[in-house]
């Protein structure tokens, strides 16, 4: 089913559509979700809950790109669910994307996190992407939205390991001065 | 965590972007896919002439006709000179092939090499002779276990616009059975990799079957390389800055980059590389309802041993 008709279902308040959503993007939401949870058990409950909060925001909320849109519930979904695991057990596949981001950041002394938010911070980051070529930009997605590994990402793009691993770091450095030249601090 | 505001910062991310995602490894499959059967085609049908063209191609280098690998990394990156000193030092190298007898007759040839005590560049090309694909492989339990468990397909899949925009006009098996999303991807890959024969017999079987598996080959240098006998990847642990290892690649060839070495291979007279190529079964597993599924297995490897000298020695002579 198209998604045009999918979200129509949404609007007719048809439970349908979650149906058509499960069948269509349910493995891709998965796919999110375990990359960033690692537990199957987690994986599930929170792709259930993205369905749930696609019927709470549609409508009103009319999304350009529904595949983008349920991945991005997912991942806020997977991040509170890990933020909640995290309180009892590390999770370290986690922890390790954390540090190798913490390395963009211009200012480690500088307590102050809440002068900027999330959508400006995105609006940089979106100006970086576009200066990126397009597999440069797939790659860091892959691993920094996506939360893929290394060599999930080598043998998705045809790449060996060690290629995948300088490029997202010679990317990490430019993200670092891109964020530092648009005097964003975290 | 300051990192995780940037995690979240990801959110607003736009959408073209993260289309990109599933795009470019579609473009990569390709592009992969075409090149492999052209060099083949290209060796088997005419391996003399391949051979002859190898040799003017290593005249035209040698005598500046055309960019040698170190010399287009010289271009495309002006500000690193260790490109300029590598293309410098490796002018009168001759190329040195090796034979890969585990994998058919593939040669692993060895254009330029530089090594200065510190970093190891090595400008290669793999010269690949692979088996034809496999269509209609029996799958057991365990490799459909495998096969679903670590699927490697693109998330998502491809709508018939995007079909039609890379593979060409849809073919009327795929109209037929109104195949979709991951499906039509792999369907697009095996149409652009299989000969027309192989192609007919693979949607004979699925529409007899219902499913249909192909296996492909492919080969590639691993990741673990030994200088002087120690592991690269070893120097590097506990070092996420270090680039350490990376493959650059050119028109002309693959540049295999090594930065920092093991202290083993630091500052030597001569030093041993040994880089394992590698062979590797992928499998394309294609559902008529839609499911595709894609994996591989490691299949044969061939180590090849390389001695350096450092043109330091050279320039104290």
């Amino acid at each position: 089913m198209e998604d045009t008709e999918i979200v129509r279902l949404y609007f007719q308040r048809s439970e349908e559509a979650i149906a058509q959503t499960q069948k269509k993007y349910g493995h891709y939401l998965s796919q999110v979700a375990y990359n960033i949870l690692h537990c199957q058990e987690d994986t599930e409950e929170v792709v259930g809950d993205t369905y749930w909060a696609a019927w709470n925001a549609i409508p009103p909320t009319k999304p350009n790109v529904l595949k983008h849109f349920l991945s991005r519930i997912t991942r806020n979904l997977s991040y509170d669910r890990m933020d909640y695991n995290t309180a009892k057990r590390r999770n370290p596949h986690m922890t390790v994307l954390f540090s190798e981001l913490d390395e963009c950041l211009p200012d480690r002394r500088n307590n102050t996190e809440k002068l900027w938010e999330a959508k400006q911070i995105g609006v940089s980051l979106n100006r970086f992407l576009g200066s990126v070529t397009a597999e440069d930009c797939a790659i860091f997605l892959s691993r920094y939205y996506y939360a893929m590994s290394v060599p999930d990402i080598s043998q998705r793009y045809h790449l060996p390991q060690r290629k995948v691993k300088y490029r997202l770091s010679r990317l990490r450095q430019q993200l670092r001065s891109h964020l530092q030249q648009e005097g964003v601090v975290l | 965590m300051r990192s995780k505001k940037l995690f979240d910062a990801m959110e607003y991310v736009d959408d073209r972007f993260l289309d990109l995602v599933d795009s470019q490894a579609r473009q990569t499959n390709q592009e992969g896919t075409g090149s492999i059967r052209s060099l083949r085609r290209a060796i088997v049908v005419a391996l003399a002439a391949a051979i002859c063209v190898s040799l003017l191609a290593v005249t035209a280098v040698a005598a500046g006709w055309v960019p040698s690998i170190f010399g287009l990394l010289k271009e495309q990156f002006p500000q690193e000179t260790i490109y300029a000193q590598a293309e410098q030092a490796s002018q009168t190298q001759i190329p040195e092939v090796v034979e890969l007898p585990k994998m058919d007759a593939s040669k692993f040839v060895l254009s330029q090499s530089y090594y200065d005590g510190e970093t190891i560049l090595l400008g290669y090309n793999l010269e690949e002779v692979l088996p034809e694909p496999v269509v209609g492989y029996q799958v057991d339990e365990a490799l459909l276990r495998q096969l679903k468990g670590t699927n490697l397909m693109p998330f998502g899949g491809i709508d018939r616009k995007t079909y039609e925009a890379q593979y060409g006009t849809l073919p009327e098996y795929v109209q037929e059975h109104s195949m979709k999303r991951d499906a039509l991807a792999m369907e697009g890959e095996l149409r652009k990799m299989l000969s027309p024969e192989a192609y007919e017999k693979m949607w004979q079987l699925l529409v007899q079957n219902g499913y249909v598996c192909v296996v492909t080959q492919d080969l590639y240098v691993g990741d673990h390389i030994l200088v002087n006998g120690v592991d690269t990847i070893t120097a590097m642990t506990g070092n996420p800055d270090a680039i350490g290892i990376a493959d650059m690649y050119t028109e002309a060839g693959t540049c295999l980059y090594l930065n920092p070495l093991p202290d083993v291979g630091k500052n030597q007279s001569s030093i041993t590389v040994e880089l394992k190529v590698k062979s590797s079964y992928q499998y394309w597993y294609l559902e008529l309802d839609g499911h595709a599924y894609q994996t591989y297995a490691p299949n044969q490897e061939q180590i090849v041993s390389l001695t350096l000298d450092n043109v330091q020695n050279a320039s104290s002579k």
